[in-house]
């Protein structure tokens, strides 16, 4: 069911930030309150149970992930979009791992911004180009030992899909590209997700710290 | 000249005799494999013979190929300086005459192509080879930032290290990248370089103004020659989708 005016709540450690984010989403949405630290962040939004929280990766305390996994462990309805400047690939996995629908970068527009958390209160999966871009890096490396084609591979659709998302194009975009309706669009991108958190590909975690180093 | 044309003559008429000769053998004296003497010097008087007759053809022939050849090679190296002084030299120009007024802008402009003429006249290339694709596209993309004052956003999957080849491809995708930034308006641009096992792609995008590729000048060298030319010559392969309206996307493939 479309929620026309997601209830939002935010969770940034940067007061900067949080405003700026409020400015963008503008009338579009509805914001219910924000926190600026892990601990104030789980007690309120265990409160207010909002429709989508919108929260950095990098804070003191455990950052977005240490949220994600509190609240989600009470209150799973709650849906999580991760917003970052930060472009370390374990990070952007860990949250995604932990439970966050999306990931999008701090470069995004305003109007963007909305839909992104339209979609994510819908119950959909948002990819940046960069997360795109991370996915396909992690299912392209060799995977010794067993697999379950279930959740360790990706379907050549599900990788066209990721592809188009890496080069840019939005899910209106790529509906059109690939002559399919936004919907199977947005289902290819919610299996993938739904792949990158339960895969049991231990390079996953290996391939995110590798990473990290370079 | 006259004496050359009777030498040549000389030497088609002996090899003429010399073939002439062995066959005449042949007929008369019918060799038999008990005796092969004849037979064999028979066979070697036609075979000289041939090479007398042949032989300057043939060597004029190899000749001129292996002319041709050299000729190509230096029509090639021509069109990659032409490729290189456009992706560099004509469009900082280009680029002094835009910000003619800025006498700071124009003094970091032309320092910085100085630095690079100087690096690729001297052999000192930008991009060498063996260093990472993935690090040799983000200095890429960093340059293009800085001098269009636009946002690239960047993705890449695998990585390699760069080889000749390569190293085209990231001069095309900068060359890509550069036409975006100037021609489509628009503020930000998509680069996607993926790394496949046979093959490196990559993907510039914009949702600028996009153009009709047919329409393009004849003059404007950048996407004939920095681009399709570019990776022709190289053994890849460069497509370009635009529609007016509708933004640009350059796709570049390069066998590995």
């Amino acid at each position: 069911m479309a929620v026309t005016r997601p209830r939002v709540f935010l969770v940034d450690d940067h007061h900067l930030v949080l405003s700026g984010v409020r400015a963008e989403l503008g009338d579009a949405v509805e914001v219910i309150g924000e926190a600026s630290e892990v601990e104030a962040a789980i007690e309120m939004i265990g409160e207010r149970l909002p429709d989508v929280v919108l929260l950095d990766v990098h804070m003191p305390g455990g950052g977005g992930r240490a949220v994600i996994e509190a609240v989600g462990a009470k209150h799973p309805e709650v849906k999580f979009l991760a917003l970052s400047v930060s472009d370390a690939a374990e990070d952007v996995i860990g949250v995604i791992r932990a439970g966050a629908r999306g990931y999008v970068t701090k470069t995004i527009s305003g109007p963007e911004l909305v839909e992104a958390v339209v979609r994510v209160a819908d119950g959909d999966a948002v990819f940046s180009p960069r997360l795109a871009g991370f996915v396909l890096d992690a299912f392209a490396a060799d995977f010794r030992g067993p697999v379950d084609p279930e959740l360790d591979q990706l379907t050549v659709r599900e990788k066209e899909v990721l592809r188009h998302l890496a080069r840019g194009y939005s899910y209106k975009e790529i509906a059109r590209q690939l002559s399919i309706s936004i919907k199977t669009v947005e289902t290819h991108a919610s299996a993938v997700l739904r792949k990158l958190q339960l895969t049991n590909r231990h390079q996953l975690s290996r391939w995110a710290s590798d990473r990290r180093l370079v | 000249m006259l004496a050359g044309v009777a030498a040549a003559l000389a030497q088609v008429a002996l090899g003429v005799g010399l073939v002439v000769a062995g066959i005449t053998v042949f007929f008369v004296t019918a060799p038999s494999v008990a005796s092969p003497t004849t037979g064999i010097l028979a066979t070697a008087a036609i075979a000289v013979g041939l090479v007398m007759i042949f032989g300057r053809w043939w060597w004029r022939l190899s000749h001129d190929l292996s002319v041709e050849r050299q000729e190509r090679i230096r029509t090639q190296e021509k069109a990659e300086v032409a490729a290189h002084i456009h992706d560099s030299v004509l469009q900082t120009l280009a680029l002094i005459q835009r910000n003619a007024t800025d006498a700071r802008k124009v003094s970091t402009l032309a320092r910085s192509q100085e630095r690079e003429l100087r690096a690729w006249l001297f052999d000192t290339p930008e991009l060498e080879a063996g260093e990472s694709l993935a690090a040799a596209l983000e200095r890429v993309t960093n340059e293009i930032e800085y001098l269009y004052d636009v946002a690239v956003e960047t993705v890449e999957v695998g990585d390699c290290p760069v080889d000749e080849r390569l190293i085209a491809l990231v001069q095309s995708t900068r060359e890509a990248l550069a036409n975006a930034a100037r021609h489509s308006g628009a503020t930000s641009v998509s680069a996607y370089l993926e790394v496949e096992p046979d093959q490196v792609t990559v993907f510039v995008r914009d949702r600028g103004t996009g153009f009709d590729p047919d329409q393009v000048s004849r003059h404007r060298r950048g996407i004939a020659d920095s681009i399709v030319g570019r990776m022709d010559r190289h053994g890849g392969k460069a497509v370009i989708r635009s529609e007016a309206g509708d933004g640009t996307e350059v796709e570049l493939v390069m066998p590995r």
